[in-house]
């Protein structure tokens, strides 16, 4: 998975935030746009268009963008 | 003096596998009545059958989705004073992300299988006079919160339905209510936590001006209901959630 390809579809989906206004290095939880609403919304994204499965504190455990592209990716290989 | 005895009746109790199912199984034997229960799992149905351990208690393994199971149900049933509905599951989603999979498959066991059951069982002239019919709703159906969209129509439904269900039964005092708790400590919000994570559960609970409930604390509300004590309460909502709701 490339990251760019994980970034278009978390940009996509959380409520609020603009094409290209994250890179892999934004610490996602202190955009503006970051509340509850954005981890449940990342574990749905997560799972509709990677088919894998996310905990929120799996989430919350991650800093950047790349930590999370990371975590999607390790659980997509089955590690 | 009120009545909270329930010595001589028999009450049905689905999802009594769960937390808040397997306290009021708990409670309503120790009211004195006969119990049937029903889970969708045989093995947490027989742990449940062996921890309960009493020869009143009958436990039917039963997917309540399912029309053909639930007809089989209502010609074993024996005739009931109570009813529980206390299956239920819950799916959180953001509103971008709802499949229409996701919301017919809540839908059906939320709201579906209590509203066909209690008709059926009606219908079946399974119900005595003067039955109490409990309906496990939730706060959740009361008030909005992000991530509920399915879970709240499905809550709804249920207590716009128990009040309609309570006007036609009414000619044979059988009375029909529902019970909306809020977050209780047990497997629904294990889901929970696990999908908002433990800082916001903490966060969550400083809204409860009592703190998060107990699975008992929501049978105590249904022993309640489904006792003579409860004669004249019918077609309403009693809320149980440590006073979230009340701001």
């Amino acid at each position: 998975m490339e990251i760019n390809a994980f970034i278009q579809e978390f940009e996509a989906s959380i409520e609020g935030l603009e094409a290209g206004s994250v890179t892999p290095e934004t610490k996602f939880q202190e955009l503006d746009q970051w509340d509850s609403l954005a981890v449940l919304t990342t574990i749905a994204m997560a799972d509709a268009a990677f088919e894998v499965e996310l905990t929120a504190n799996e989430i919350l455990a991650c800093r950047t963008i790349r930590d999370l592209a990371d975590l999607v990716e390790k659980k997509r290989k089955g590690e | 003096m009120p009545n909270f005895d329930l010595t001589g009746k028999t009450v049905l109790v689905t999802g009594a596998t769960s937390g808040i199912g397997r306290a009021v199984c708990s409670g309503v034997l120790a009211a004195g009545a006969r119990i049937v229960v029903t889970g969708s799992n045989q093995g947490r149905l027989a742990g449940l059958s062996t921890d309960l351990g009493v020869e009143r208690c009958q436990a039917l393994r039963v997917d309540l989705t399912d029309a053909g199971e639930r007809d089989a149900l209502v010609k074993a049933a024996p005739a009931l004073d109570g009813i529980v509905h206390g299956a239920g599951a819950i799916e959180l989603a953001p509103a971008a992300f709802l499949s229409e999979e996701k919301l017919r498959s809540l839908q059906s066991l939320n709201y579906e299988a209590p509203v066909l059951l209690t008709s059926a069982l009606a219908k079946g002239r399974k119900l005595n006079a003067e039955a109490s019919v409990v309906l496990i709703a939730s706060v959740a159906g009361l008030v909005g919160a992000k991530g509920h969209v399915l879970y709240a129509g499905s809550k709804g439904a249920l207590m716009a339905a128990g009040r309609a269900l309570a006007l036609e039964l009414a000619p044979r005092r059988i009375r029909v209510n529902s019970l909306a708790p809020g977050m209780v400590r047990a497997g629904m919000a294990d889901q929970a936590q696990g999908a908002l994570g433990d800082a916001a559960m903490e966060a969550h609970e400083k809204e409860y001006p009592l703190g998060f409930g107990t699975p008992d604390d929501v049978a105590a509300a249904s022993l309640f209901l489904l006792s003579p004590a409860a004669r004249w309460i019918t077609g309403t909502t009693l809320v149980c959630d440590g006073g979230f709701t009340a701001r």
